[in-house]
């Protein structure tokens, strides 16, 4: 990705100022330093960590943390802090087009990546172009992909939710999928020890289906939000609207401002309010001293050694000279993102592991889980036009699950549950577009706020199902010469009739709140497995090595020092999103990696 | 927005928790305006000129300016080099080509322009139209390319409309405490 022509130098973003960021001054030199590094030929390591995203920024700050030497490698390109966000802060008409991606280019690179609703010339160089890493469509997938350091936790929408205990326990109450091998006492402290870290926004509930976490202040509701929640709170005792819980710091935390709310996190975030790697928990990694970073680094293969029966290193090809590489390391945390970690271990083949590494259960690729989305509900309300507001907000409101929690909540169409994410907004002046009327009046009343409207977007949780899965290709092969991934992933019954649900529970919630003109839609088509970007499982976690590929500390079952924890781990997706939770179970593994290192163990 | 503007909004920004630089950097977006000497990249100099006159009476000079003023002319023009693909953006100037030979001489004078601008929106927006009919399709085009444009440009955003601050986490506010919408 070289710098665009239109990009003044001008607008660059320097690195903060040393007053309110020193711990983060020193660390980022560092950090740079690390990256034009040269690696030598049979080069060690400690550790290895495949990825550089929202799991592998984690693993890389605990293995750091905890004293081990780790190399990060990452297929995509540098991206730094500060100097990277050349699009912070720019408002449409300084961006081509005024931030609109020609549709000739859409078509051309971005078929996939381009439905995801914050695409735009701002965002655009942070996806992967399709056309350049294709992959096979089986039953139609939107894999959602951004490659370079930092990973898809530069965009992510922040949302921040705990799994609960029956989450942990759901696969084995209905029999779908296999038994989680941890429960939610065993995460708990994880979730606290890293959102302690994050730094998460939220309120306390008090819910047992969505407990509460460490949380700093909430954000505000508007006016028809509060509203909302009164009335919906009040004609549904079972149901709760909660303000978003977001990895948004809405106080300062170690040295990180509070938001100032652009509302464009995506963008960068040069006071590292909002939460990602490439702000946060690789400058941790950095600051020890003990990471070096390796963009460009695609990695092909994890190697295995039969005499030991461990994970000796990985194989990397050097996306700038093609050149191909090997390297060694104690242990190797795969955190490449759910399919890309899936991708590697499948191409991982020898002797021992025809199939890929740690398949000897056969189930690697398997068990392909998403969320479930286009089911939602809009309505307007000419209520409240004295009220407004002064904030983007990065964050909306949560509606919790509510079903299948309990004997009164039971349901005999489905199992488990879904929820709802939301939020409320004043029309714009675009609204003159769809609008009568020219001339001077018009335009005098696009100057006021126009209506509310509010909107509910369901999430579902979909089933473990052994037909969901991705595998590699056996003719096709992307410009590096590694097989394509086929995905082939579709909704079930259990799935569709949960729709009908959150169609009908949200069309009956914001008539409740009195909305007008109430619009609920239940698009499935338009979602496909993917484009909720909660991609999980096929490599999951469970108690059996016959019937998973990890065990209970994300460790494989059958290679010892391979850990896995991104969101291949996942025995199943529950409804919340799920970035939290992976970084929870990555700071658990690196605990118990290190301790099974100085063992002797691995 | 000017450089004082842009500081006394930035007055707003709660314990003044910006660095420095992220202020520069806020404050690089409030520069020159577009160049004056634009150079065509779709459109002649003819269809341009009534573009612009059209999207004129739709968002006109009033104490701030209008369309034209605010550059929209030269962002349909740039849209349609650079955004649409081709066939799409030849269709659209073939009906604008066919509403000026329609008109003839009337699209010259704005009084008579005015009254053919708003008997095009009349008809896009009045019960029952035909979403098919191409006039209507190109109508509607045209003024949703005059909104978005004069409304992301720095005349719509910063001088008819509230640029959004920074700094402000209140979300249930009075709307007197602003006047006016905020742009986006
Ligand atoms: C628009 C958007 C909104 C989202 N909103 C939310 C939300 O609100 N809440 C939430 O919890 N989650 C959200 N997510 C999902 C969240 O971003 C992901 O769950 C999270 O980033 C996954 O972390 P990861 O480390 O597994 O993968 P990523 O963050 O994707 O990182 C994977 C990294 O691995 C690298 N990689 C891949 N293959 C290879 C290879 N072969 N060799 C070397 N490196 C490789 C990639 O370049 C990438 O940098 C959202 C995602 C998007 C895109």
């Amino acid at each position: 990705m070289g710098t665009h022509a239109w990009i003044s130098p001008s607008r660059t973003l320097e690195y903060p100022g040393p007053i309110e960021f020193v711990p983060f001054t020193a660390l980022l030199s560092r950090l740079s330093s690390g990256l034009t590094m040269h690696l030598h030929k049979r080069e060690e390591f400690d550790a290895i960590v495949v990825g550089s995203g929202m799991s592998g920024g984690f693993a890389a700050k605990e293995l750091c943390e905890k004293g081990l030497k780790t190399l990060v490698l990452d297929r995509g390109v540098h991206f730094e802090h500060g100097s990277s966000f050349i699009t912070e802060h720019k408002r449409p008409f300084e961006l081509p087009r005024n931030g609109r991606v020609p549709v000739t280019e859409v078509e051309e690179h971005y078929k996939t990546q381009g439905k995801v609703y914050l695409f735009s010339e701002a965002t655009k160089r942070l996806f992967v172009k399709d056309d350049e890493q294709p992959y096979v469509q089986e039953k139609p997938y939107d894999w959602i992909r951004a490659n370079q350091v930092g990973g898809r936790s530069l965009m992510w929408a922040r949302q921040t939710y705990r799994w609960s205990p029956m989450d942990f326990e759901s696969n084995l109450r209905d029999g779908h999928g296999v038994d989680w091998p941890i429960r939610y006492k065993d995460i708990e402290p994880w979730y606290d020890y890293v959102e302690s870290f994050v730094g998460v926004s939220g309120q306390k509930e008090g819910l047992p289906q969505l407990p509460d976490g460490k949380f700093l202040p909430p954000m505000e509701m508007t006016a028809v939000e509060k509203h909302a929640k009164q009335a919906i709170e009040s004609a549904f005792s079972d149901r709760t609207m909660t303000i978003g819980r977001c990895a948004v710091l809405t106080s300062q935390l170690n040295g990180r401002a509070p938001c100032h709310y652009c509302g464009e996190c995506e963008r960068g975030c040069s006071t590292r309010s909002f939460f990602s790697a490439v702000s946060v928990s690789l400058p941790a990694a950095a600051a020890t001293g003990n990471l070096t970073i390796r963009p460009n680094s695609i990695v092909e293969s994890v190697i295995y050694d039969p005499s030991t029966n461990r994970a000796t290193g990985v194989r990397v090809i050097d996306a700038l000279t093609l050149e191909t590489l090997e390297v060694f390391a104690k242990i190797v945390f795969m955190c490449a993102s759910t399919l890309g970690t899936t991708q590697i271990m499948l191409n991982s083949k020898s002797a021992a592991f025809p199939d890929g590494i740690a398949n000897g259960s056969g189930v690697l690729g398997h068990y392909l889980g998403d969320h479930h989305m286009g089911v939602s509900a809009s309505g307007f309300t000419e209520d409240f036009n004295d009220r407004y507001y002064a904030a983007s907000r990065p964050n909306g409101i949560y509606i919790p699950r509510f079903r299948n929690l309990d004997a009164r909540s039971a349901r005999t169409d489905y199992v488990r549950g879904f929820a709802y994410q939301g939020s409320s907004w004043r029309l714009g002046p675009g609204r003159g577009a769809a609008q009568a009327g020219i001339g001077s009046d018009f335009k005098n009343s696009l100057r006021k706020p126009g209506p509310w409207e509010m909107q509910l977007w369901g999430y579902g949780e979909t089933l473990p199902r052994f037909e969901n899965h991705c595998r590699l290709s056996s003719t096709e092969v992307d410009q590096w010469g590694i097989p394509q991934l086929v995905l082939s992933a579709d909704w079930g019954d259990n799935e569709k009739a949960m729709r009908k649900d959150t169609a009908a529970c949200a069309g009956e919630m914001m008539e409740a709140a009195g909305f007008k003109n109430i619009q609920v839609t239940d698009d499935i088509e338009g979602n496909p497995h993917g484009l909720a970007i909660h991609e999980m499982g096929t490599a999951r976690m469970g108690r059996d090595k016959q019937t998973s590929v990890l065990n209970g500390f994300n460790q494989a079952h059958d290679v010892p020092n391979l850990f896995v924890t991104d969101g291949a781990c996942m025995a199943s997706t529950a409804v919340q999103n799920p970035s939290i939770t992976y970084m929870a179970l990555t700071a658990r593994a690196v605990d118990y990696a290190v301790t099974e290192i100085q063992n002797g163990r691995i | 927005m000017n450089r004082r503007e842009a500081l006394s909004r930035i007055g707003l920004i709660a314990g003044g928790t910006l660095s420095a630089s992220t202020l520069s950097g806020l404050l690089a977006g409030c520069s020159t305006p577009p160049a004056q000497d634009y150079v065509l990249q779709f459109l002649s100099k003819e269809q341009f000129d009534l573009i612009g006159s059209m999207a004129n009476q739709i968002i006109p000079d009033t104490d701030t300016p209008g369309a034209v003023g605010a550059g929209v002319d030269r962002f349909i023009d740039n849209m349609l080099a650079n955004y649409y693909p081709a066939a799409e953006s030849h269709l659209f100037v073939s009906h604008l080509d066919a509403f000026a030979l329609a008109y003839g001489q009337d699209v010259k004078d704005p009084t008579s322009l005015r009254n053919l601008v708003q008997r095009q929106d009349d008809a896009a927006f009045s019960a029952g139209h035909d979403e098919q009919d191409p006039a209507i399709q190109f109508y509607k085009k045209l003024k949703g390319l005059v909104v978005s444009g004069y409304y992301t440009s720095e005349v719509g955003m910063t001088t008819e409309l509230n640029l959004k601050p920074y700094g402000d986490s209140r979300m249930d506010i009075s709307v007197e405490d602003v006047g006016i919408s905020w742009s986006n």
